[in-house]
């Protein structure tokens, strides 16, 4: 069994290396992503690359077969949202003019790694697919996409870009390029509007098809190079990975009490939480709460989660988010009410403030859910809190304040018990824990662009 | 004829005139920005005052659609 690759400090600059004391795994079966040699060696050398998978001139000389490829593989993209990429490849074909391709490495939940470690590992794997998504839609350039302070993944890229230009590969022009470290300047229509030369703020309609000016099509690192793969294994061979409605293995990051907060995991073929956490975090019995799918995700009681297959289909079944694949574990020494409001305070602080509702909504959603934490809060104030949650639903440009919503809902059900105690004993003894989730510092350099 | 008020948040700044010239179709919430009712409007007084409200709005945030009309059977 392939193991081994990202420890690392959650810290927001994401500079350090992974190679030191780096660790990745594997659940499921034989690693796909993070095959080949093992972390502690950093980023995978083109020749061991071509070595390990071969060269990609064959679905480069076949691009329709490749497109037709894609489809049947049925891969859906790994930014979050689960859209299917051919999809998103077609309506881009379909404007007709030359679009650009977006490798979208702008990893914005803060305590996720999926991205992060992919580049600094396996750069080739992700510019391969690049190179053959770009040549399959008609783009002669494509932008590898990362926030500011990204140092790791750069510095990967860099050096696989210089071993592709030696060896003459036919690829697209790279550029890349640095974005605001914020939390929504990842969203699709976020990097388009910066690329633009705009706030990288996100715009409604975020679609994929771009209004005036160039298509862009924006695709997440992982499902960039698990084009590269289809490309080169067929999609039969992917459709023996992950589920049958949603296909391919899938990278997750765990967090929070966990062995090694950050170490990156990738998911051949599902596997229950318990197997996850076992094998991976060292966990060996039920926590107390599981966070789903990023800061905007989904609490679940964790002895319920216990058994739950870590996949997008069987979390979605159980109305929960797979979103970029974040397991975070909540042990049962702390307070979920009190991660939460931190969770929330945070997500606030990241409002775009293009929407009115989501810039005075949210810091008040946070405001009287750290009241409830603290145990200042009322019955009355509980009232105001699904009053606010119920006028923010639905309301913003982008899903942000949805998100957000949806993580205090989910909270409030889970830890049904925790409020009722909040509000008739006041704070718990476990909310003055040390935090879980690590918060990002805000970035010192708050600019949009 | 039915219409359909529509809302661009990213430009309204929470004035609340439309509420006042159109309050059978436009709420506020507690932060002062509009929530829209769901169902169409009709032509005649509604429309006439969603029209005034879209006129009227400072940051030119308002629209009002015309919602094509499904012919009913008989």
């Amino acid at each position: 069994m392939t193991a081994v690759a990202a420890r690392r400090p959650l810290a927001w600059t994401r500079t350090e290396s992974p190679q030191e004391d780096a660790f990745a795994g594997v659940v499921g079966g034989a690693a796909i992503l993070l095959a080949g040699p093992p972390p502690a060696e950093g980023a995978e050398d083109l020749d061991s690359h071509m070595q390990r998978l071969g060269t990609l001139a064959p679905a480069l000389g076949n691009l329709d077969a490749f497109l037709q490829a894609v489809v049947d593989s049925g891969l859906q993209g790994r930014g979050g949202a689960g859209f299917p990429v051919a999809a998103k490849m077609a309506a881009i074909a379909a404007i007709g003019r030359q679009p650009l391709l977006v490798v979208n490495g702008s990893e914005s939940e803060p305590a996720s790694r999926k991205d992060w470690t992919l580049l600094c590992l396996r750069p080739h794997l992700v510019l391969d697919g690049a190179a053959l998504g770009a040549a399959a839609v008609g783009a002669d350039t494509a932008v590898l996409q990362l926030h500011r302070g990204s140092v790791g993944p750069a510095a990967a890229l860099r050096r696989a870009l210089e071993q592709r230009r030696v060896a003459g590969l036919a690829d697209p022009a790279f550029q890349i390029r640095f974005g605001p470290n914020r939390y929504v300047a990842g969203e699709s229509s976020a990097v388009r509007a910066f690329l633009a030369g705009s706030a990288a703020k996100p715009s409604p309609g975020g679609g994929h098809a771009a209004g005036r000016g160039q298509p862009v099509l924006v695709q997440n690192v992982e499902s960039v190079a698990l084009l590269g793969l289809i490309g080169r294994h067929g999609p039969d061979w992917f459709r023996q990975l992950g589920t049958l409605t949603s296909p391919g293995p899938s990278l997750v990051t765990l967090v929070g009490a966990v062995g090694w907060p950050g170490r990156v995991v990738e998911v051949a073929r599902p596997v229950p939480l318990s197997q996850l956490l076992s094998q991976w975090a060292g966990i060996t019995r039920a926590p107390q709460a599981v966070l789903f799918g990023g800061y905007a995700g989904s609490w679940a009681d964790g002895r319920q989660a216990w058994d739950l297959d870590i996949s997008r289909d069987a979390l979605a079944g159980a109305g929960l988010t797979f979103g970029c694949g974040m397991v975070g574990v909540l042990p049962w020494d702390a307070c979920g009410l009190a991660e939460t409001a931190r969770i929330l305070e945070y997500l606030a602080g990241e409002s775009s403030g293009q929407c009115g509702p989501c810039m005075f909504g949210l810091p008040g959603l946070a405001r009287a859910m750290t009241g409830l934490a603290r145990g200042s809060a009322s019955a009355g104030d509980l009232r105001r809190l699904a009053r606010m949650s119920t006028e923010l639903t639905g309301r913003g440009g982008c899903h942000h304040p949805d998100g957000a919503v949806a993580l205090l809902e989910h909270a409030l059900t889970v830890f049904s018990d925790d409020v009722s105690h909040h509000l008739r004993r006041g704070r718990c003894d476990r909310a003055q824990r040390t935090p879980v989730f690590p918060i990002p510092t805000p970035d010192a350099e708050s600019s949009w662009r | 004829m039915t219409f359909r008020l529509k809302i661009d948040l990213e430009r309204c700044s929470g004035h609340g005139i439309c509420a006042l010239l159109a309050p059978a179709s436009i709420d506020l919430d507690q932060w002062g920005f509009p929530v829209l009712r769901a169902e169409p409007l009709m032509a005649g007084a509604e429309a006439r005052s969603a029209r005034r409200a879209v006129a009227a709005c400072p940051a030119s945030a308002l629209q009002l659609e015309s919602v094509p009309e499904l012919q009913p059977h008989r």
